[in-house]
């Protein structure tokens, strides 16, 4: 077993996978990815052998900028998880291309509700008053409706494996619950979002 | 339906095939924005898909299902063509083994798919929701661990 810091690359004309040169700053799994499209793409916190301070979970966002392929990290991180001590792995991400990406939950005994926000414009971290209905982890997924909304579903709650739905609304970033469930509840479930023109 | 009813101006054919296909062998197509929750694990892998519509966020699972039962795999999405998940694991009790094979959801019909490349040269899990998408161009899977 080992720890992976190496990016595949899928070009969609082709459906042909190359692995970048560039790497992480850190190999970790569990980690959480959103995208500014046209421009770089994101990874945040998860879990790796940097075995320091943060017993291996950590808090560090990576960027790739789509235009070369190459990595920066960024200034900010992911808001501390368990006892202010631990960064956090299991996260979901998602966002609203061209605005900001959002990290959610994750963490590690005990799970986190909460959701920070990386400003696109500017790289900065912030992080919202709104939560998850309930502190979840272990992969849940998230995707997005361009410029209406984010989903966040599945994961593992305190109660166990969840089915619940999370929508944050971009305009006022509220978090409300759907009506809906998944029809079984998934943790390390996977998120595709067809959701609008980019 | 009766093959009367059938020849009713007002009746549409959505309905007259529903009643008339045993649990759809088909997935109605969404009426706008859709975004999936692919595959993972309670108390066993799982190869459900299931699909929010995000016009009325509503929730409806496609009959298409994964190749194989997985999960602590990563999606990436081509927004309006099709959405990947790659890695993964599968088999738990015998060993949590990495996956090699990238599943392609088409999104026109909701049907699935496996494409002749590969993640990676070994197989690899706990992907985590890590991926990320270039619109139109590329997506990415970052991390996990190999097996």
């Amino acid at each position: 077993m080992a720890y992976q810091d190496t990016v595949a690359k899928l070009t969609y004309s082709t459906e042909a996978r190359t692995v970048l040169s560039a790497s992480m700053s850190n190999d970790r799994y569990e980690t959480a990815g959103f995208s500014n499209s046209g421009t770089a793409g994101y990874v945040a916190g998860g879990y790796g052998t940097a075995y320091g301070s943060n017993q291996g979970l950590l808090q560090s966002i990576d960027k790739f900028t789509f235009s070369n392929d190459s990595r920066s990290t960024l200034s900010g991180v992911l808001t501390m998880g368990y006892s202010n001590t631990f960064g956090r792995f299991g996260c979901m991400g998602f966002a609203n291309s061209g605005t900001a990406g959002y990290i959610a939950g994750g963490g590690y005994m005990p799970r986190t509700d909460v959701i920070d926000k990386i400003t696109f414009s500017n790289d900065s971290k912030s992080t919202l008053s709104a939560t998850l209905s309930d502190s979840t982890w272990d992969q849940g997924a998230g995707w997005e409706n361009k410029n209406t909304a984010g989903y966040i579903g599945g994961g593992s709650s305190h109660a166990g494996d969840s089915d619940v739905i999370d929508k944050l609304t971009f305009s006022n970033e509220s978090i409300s619950t759907l009506t809906a469930t998944l029809s079984i509840e998934r943790e390390r479930c996977a998120g595709l979002g067809n959701g609008g023109t980019y | 339906m009766a093959e009367i009813e059938r020849i009713l101006p007002t009746t549409k054919v959505s309905e007259w095939l529903a009643s008339t296909i045993t649990g759809y062998a088909f997935s109605p197509a969404p009426s706008g924005n859709a975004g999936y929750f692919v595959g993972g694990y309670h108390g066993s892998n799982l190869d459900s898909i299931d699909r929010i519509d995000m016009d009325d966020d509503t929730r409806f699972t496609i009959a298409a299902t994964l190749t194989y039962p997985q999960s602590q795999h990563g999606g990436i999405s081509n927004s309006g063509v099709a959405g990947y998940v790659a890695g993964g694991a599968y088999n738990p009790g015998s060993g949590w083994t990495g996956r090699l094979d990238i599943q392609k959801l088409t999104y026109d019909g909701d049907t699935t798919s496996v494409i002749s490349a590969t993640l990676a040269n070994t197989g690899r899990r706990q992907i985590g929701d890590a991926g990320m998408s270039n619109q139109g161009t590329a997506g990415y899977w970052a991390g996990g661990y190999s097996t």
